[in-house]
C-alpha cells in the first residue's frame, strides 16, 4: 500500500488524502539496456572487482556502513555541516498534514533540477486542488511543499504543476543565482599606459 | 566544460556550469566524533548462495563450520573497484557483441547492434540558439527540467554575445530552443555532453539580466511532463 499524504489546500479547508504514483521517463518512452553477448548468443553481465583481482563482487557482496576515525563501525549516526554542527532532521511528511502554504514563482521553479516526478492522485475530490494549480500558473505561480520520503536532514521540494486535469508533483531543489559580468580591468591598464600611447615602439628596438 | 554555441551566423566557446554540485554530507556519532561512510566486503562472489547451494551435505557442512564466510576477507574497506564482463559463471570474457535493447512500455522490444552516442557540445558543429521562442510557463508545462548550467563568457567579445542573448531572452520574456547536431552526420540530434553519456532531446535557454551582469541559464530536458498512458503503478519508497 502507498503511503498516504494529507493535503490542506487552504486554511479552513479539511484535508485530502493523497498518493503520490511515481513515474520515470521509462514509464514513458521505455527502458534501453546495453546487453553484452557472446557469439553463441549468451547474454553477459557486468560484475565490480577489487583492482587487486582479488574478489569478484556480485549483488550482495557488500555492505554500507559507518566508520570512526579509528576505524570501528559506527551504527548511529548524526547528519552535521562542516564543522560538526548537528543539522535539524525534518520529520517525512507522511507524519503530520501538509498546508499548501508556500507559493513560488516560476523563475524560481526554473532555478531548480527535477529528481523525480508523481502523479497526486486520490480518491477524494482534486477539482478544488487542480483549479487553485490553474490560476496560479495563470499567475505564472505554483505551490509547493517540504518534501520528505523519509525524515531527513536534506529535504527537497515538491511543486504541484497542473497538467490537464491532473496534478503532477515534481520534486527537485533550487539554486542560487550565478551572475556572470565583464570582470575586465581594461580601463584601468590602458589608462596607466595612457601617457605613453603615443608612443610607437621603434622597429628593432626589442630583441 | 566547454559548449560551442551559435546564433545567426556567429559562433563562439563559452564555459558551462552546473547550476546544482553535489552535497557534500558529513556525519559524526553521537558521541561528536567524525564518521565517514565505507563500502565493506561481505563476501567474495564464490561464496554466494547460487554456488554454496550447489555443494553436496551444505547443510551438514553448516553445522560443522562457515562455509559462507571468509574470515580474512569479510569486513575488509573497499575503495576502487573495475567492472568486468563475465558470463553466467563469473567467468572473465573479453570477446562480446553489444547490442541496445529498448523495451517499450507496452512489452514490447526492439535492440540494434550498439550505436556510441559522440557527444556534440563541443564539437566544430556549434550548438544552434534557434529563432524558435517558447513561453516559460509552456516549457515548465511540457518538459521535465533535470540539469541545468550557467552560461558564462571567456572574455569581452563572448561578453557581449551573451549579454545581447540574455538581454533579448529577457525582454521578451521567452525561452529559446536550442538544436544540437550529430559531429559525423550534421543531422539535428539531442545534445550530448559526454560520450556515451544521456541525450537530451530538450534543451532550453533562459536569459535574465541585472544592470551590467546577465544570467544564462540552459536547460536540459530528457522527459516530456506528462502521464505515462498505462495505469501507472504504485511505487513505494524512494529509490532515486
Amino acid at each position: 500500500m502507498p503511503r498516504k499524504l494529507r493535503l490542506i489546500p487552504s486554511e479552513g479547508v479539511a484535508a485530502i488524502e493523497v498518493t503520490l504514483s511515481k513515474f520515470t521517463m521509462e514509464d514513458l518512452y521505455g527502458k534501453k539496456t546495453l546487453e553484452k553477448r557472446t557469439a553463441a548468443g549468451e547474454t553477459l553481465s557486468q560484475v565490480a572487482v577489487t583492482l587487486d583481482g582479488a574478489h569478484f563482487l556480485t549483488s550482495g557482496s557488500t555492505s554500507s556502513q559507518y566508520i570512526d576515525e579509528s576505524g570501528l563501525l559506527v551504527s548511529d549516526v548524526v547528519p552535521t555541516d562542516q564543522d560538526g554542527k548537528k543539522l535539524q532532521i525534518f520529520p517525512d511528511m507522511f507524519q503530520e498534514d501538509v498546508r499548501l502554504k508556500q507559493v513560488i514563482s516560476i523563475e524560481e521553479y526554473f532555478t531548480y533540477n527535477i529528481t523525480k516526478t508523481y502523479l497526486l492522485e486520490s480518491e477524494g475530490d482534486l477539482a478544488p486542488l487542480v483549479e487553485r494549480c490553474q490560476q496560479l500558473l495563470a499567475e505564472k505561480k505554483f505551490l509547493a511543499f517540504m518534501y520528505a520520503y523519509y525524515g531527513t536532514a536534506f529535504p527537497e521540494v515538491a511543486v504541484l504543476i497542473p497538467v490537464d486535469k491532473h496534478i503532477i508533483v515534481a520534486v527537485g531543489t533550487p539554486a542560487s543565482l550565478l551572475w556572470a559580468k565583464l570582470n575586465s580591468n581594461l580601463p584601468e591598464l590602458f589608462s596607466e599606459e595612457e601617457s605613453s600611447e603615443d608612443e610607437e615602439p621603434e622597429f628593432g628596438e626589442f630583441w | 566544460m566547454q559548449l560551442h554555441i551559435a546564433l545567426e551566423n556567429i559562433d563562439t566557446f563559452i564555459e558551462i556550469t552546473p547550476t546544482h554540485k553535489p552535497i557534500k554530507r558529513h556525519f559524526r556519532t553521537p558521541e561528536g566524533r567524525k564518521a565517514i561512510h565505507k563500502r565493506l566486503l561481505v563476501f567474495d562472489a564464490q561464496f554466494r548462495s547460487e554456488i554454496l547451494s550447489k555443494q553436496q551435505d551444505i547443510s551438514a557442512m553448516l553445522k560443522k563450520e562457515n562455509p559462507d564466510v571468509d574470515i580474512d576477507s569479510a569486513g575488509v574497506a573497499l575503495t576502487r573497484t573495475a567492472r568486468i564482463v563475465v558470463d553466467k559463471d563469473l567467468k572473465p570474457i573479453y570477446t562480446f557483441k553489444e547490442f541496445d535493447v529498448m523495451t517499450r512500455p507496452d512489452g514490447t522490444r526492439q535492440e540494434r547492434p550498439h550505436k556510441p552516442i559522440p557527444p556534440n557540445a563541443d564539437e566544430p558543429i556549434p550548438v544552434k540558439i534557434t529563432d524558435k521562442l517558447l513561453d516559460p510557463v509552456e516549457v515548465a508545462t511540457k518538459f521535465v527540467i533535470s540539469r541545468s548550467f550557467f552560461l558564462s563568457h571567456t572574455d569581452g567579445v563572448s561578453y557581449k554575445f551573451l549579454y545581447e542573448i540574455a538581454k533579448n531572452l529577457s525582454t521578451a520574456g521567452k525561452f529559446a530552443r536550442l538544436q544540437a547536431f550529430d559531429p559525423i552526420t550534421k543531422k539535428p540530434a539531442p545534445l550530448v555532453l559526454r560520450e556515451s553519456a544521456k541525450p537530451y532531446p530538450g534543451v532550453f535557454l533562459e536569459g535574465r539580466i541585472r544592470g551590467d551582469e546577465y544570467c544564462l541559464m540552459l536547460h536540459l530536458s530528457d522527459q516530456e511532463l506528462k502521464i505515462p498512458e498505462a495505469t501507472v503503478a504504485p511505487k513505494e519508497g524512494d529509490t532515486a
